[in-house]
């Protein structure tokens, strides 16, 4: 019941997607004109929507799950914070980039706190110090991200703010396959990982007992997590609170804390609450378009909140 | 003899919490680990399973040194049972007591026939098929603690080590716990160590008493560490004495 309402609100968020946007277009218009520019650009708009929305929410559950935190999410481990700082140099200090290049500066910056971390990974024992790490990475960026605005000319900077606030408008004419290849085979090398993630819900210790190797599931529960996050960063920008909101409501919808159920469901949920989030930014009525983060953390920030306040008060605090 | 350990020295960044010279399981014997709070119990258990690494000294399983054997070959013959609850959401005790199978499931951790039945054998014979549907966050301790012991019996090891199992229970729950263990001892075959601070219990179930006095483990049946005021030099003080237990274990025809 409950997959088949998920199935069916991301399908209809995916035609809604379709048929609305900032120039009018009739139902008619959609199905006849199949070859229309404006609707290949919905179309390819909706599916990098689908994929990120997927990927981010992966990202989060995994992450939630390897560091047994509730408010962990792919930004924490400061691997979007990577790809902004690559996104950063490239956009502020080298002039004029193409923006075709763009992305491969995003991953490359990704991968690069990949490294960092990993590296860390293979000698820090805690969980928590690691997170911590990711953190500080994150606030060393934001400042060097800021030196570099306080430098650079208007013109870039401007650019570089609008893609800081998240778009799922392609980015050029290869955007939405290069993603769906970049993302798909990995989403699907994630269901490998249910039984040791399943195990790290106990604790390491436990999942040790159970005879699983935790110190290889946790370099590729980060390697999964960093690969999708920095290709969605690339491509979208650094969509805020989708990743850490996601796994909270697909938990409480499916009643479930198993991999083999939050795995699929927040693949779908994802999707689907990337979609609806690319439909609000894009409302007719609105003159421009709305930046998908500010939608994202509106949509977000009151999830998060009631998390806190609700439902697992005694858990987050101790 | 399945397991022994020999001269072993265990503590933390090679400073020396506890030695033991000898330290043997046999098949189906109940062992208490008994010790003061903070007297190192739980670091020998950790130890002694190779999570954690011994300073010094052998730990032999089946006759090969324990760092032989993988993770995933050791869970199918050592299991280690932590008492406290993980606080999982939307967790139910079917799937909580099957994580036992993970050491025999596929990759994708589907579970076969049988191993549905060893799940059902597992909750059976701790008794807690009532509770088979719910949630493990609405458990009591006590329950959740059965929940753990079923899991643990169905990952079917030849040994068990369980840390504190009774911690925080009151006393109907303590007894019924370590006679669940006792009888997945003498019914199953299965060793069991247990580490616990609870000395009575520990008189009247252990076959073996592994007890931790100035940081070294002495070893003996509840008898002769009675009579050589071995466990009243630990636990016992001016108000404390365990002396005349034995008199007590005498007429209930332990020892």
């Amino acid at each position: 019941m409950k997959w088949i309402f998920l199935i069916i609100a991301s399908l209809t968020l995916f035609a809604a997607n379709l048929a609305i946007g900032s120039v009018e277009l009739s139902f008619e218009d959609v199905l006849v004109e199949q070859k229309n520019s404006i609707f290949a650009i919905r179309l390819e708009e909706s599916i990098i929507a689908l994929l990120a929305g997927a990927a981010l929410s992966i990202g989060g559950l995994f992450m939630q799950t390897l560091f047994r935190n509730p408010l962990a999410g792919p930004s924490v481990l400061g691997i979007s914070s990577g790809a902004s700082l690559a996104v950063a140099i490239a956009m502020l200090s080298m002039g004029g980039i193409s923006a075709l290049f763009l992305p491969f500066y995003a991953i490359l910056g990704s991968a690069l706190f990949l490294f960092v971390l990993l590296a860390i990974a293979l000698r820090v024992r805690q969980n928590v110090t690691l997170l911590i790490v990711g953190l500080l990475l994150g606030y060393g960026v934001s400042a060097g991200i800021g030196l570099l605005e306080v430098f650079s000319p208007s013109e870039s900077l401007k650019k570089y703010v609008l893609w800081g606030m998240g778009s799922f408008f392609p980015v050029a004419k290869s955007t939405y396959w290069m993603m769906a290849l970049l993302v798909l085979p990995v989403l699907c090398l994630s269901f490998f990982l249910l039984k040791p993630l399943d195990a790290l819900l106990l604790g390491e210790e436990h999942a040790q007992s159970l005879g699983v190797n935790t110190q290889k599931t946790r370099l590729w529960v980060i390697v999964v997590t960093a690969w999708l996050t920095g290709v969605v960063t690339a491509f979208c920008g650094p969509i805020a609170f989708l990743g850490l909101m996601v796994p909270h409501l697909a938990r409480i919808l499916f009643k479930a804390s198993a991999h083999r159920i939050l795995i699929p469901g927040v693949i779908l949920m994802g999707a689907t609450l990337a979609l609806l989030a690319n439909l609000i930014a894009k409302m007719p009525g609105f003159i421009e378009r709305v930046p998908v983060n500010i939608i994202t953390s509106i949509l977000g920030i009151p999830v998060i909140i009631w998390i806190i306040l609700e439902n697992r008060k005694a858990k987050i605090i101790s | 003899m399945i397991f022994q350990a020999q001269h072993i020295e265990v503590g933390y960044d090679k400073k020396s919490v506890l030695k033991a010279e000898h330290l043997q399981i046999e098949a189906g014997n109940f062992y208490f680990l008994l010790g003061k709070n903070g007297s190192g119990k739980s670091t020998l258990l950790r130890s002694l399973i190779g999570i954690q690494k011994i300073l010094t000294g052998d730990v032999e399983l089946n006759g090969n040194a324990l760092n032989r054997f993988s993770r995933a070959e050791l869970s199918k013959r050592i299991c280690f049972v932590q008492s406290q609850n993980a606080g999982i959401d939307y967790l139910s005790v079917f799937d909580y007591v099957a994580f036992g199978r993970m050491p025999y499931t596929g990759y994708l951790g589907k579970l076969s026939t049988a191993d549905f039945e060893k799940v059902d054998q597992a909750i059976e014979l701790l008794g807690i098929q009532n509770l088979k549907e719910r949630m493990i966050t609405e458990l009591s301790d006590g329950e959740f603690r059965k929940c753990t012991l079923a899991q643990a019996f169905c990952q079917e090891t030849d040994i068990l080590f369980v840390d504190e199992p009774t911690a925080h229970l009151d006393i109907a729950a303590k007894s019924e716990l370590f006679h669940l263990l006792k009888k997945m001892s003498v019914e199953k075959g299965r060793a069991i160590v247990v580490a616990s601070h609870e000395v009575q219990s520990a008189l009247i179930h252990a076959d073996e008493i592994w007890l931790i006095d100035q940081a070294e483990v002495q070893i003996g049946s509840a008898k002769a560490l009675l009579e050589n005021g071995a466990i009243d030099r630990v636990f016992g003080n001016e108000h404390v004495s365990f002396k005349d237990f034995l008199h007590q274990l005498k007429s209930m025809k332990i020892v």
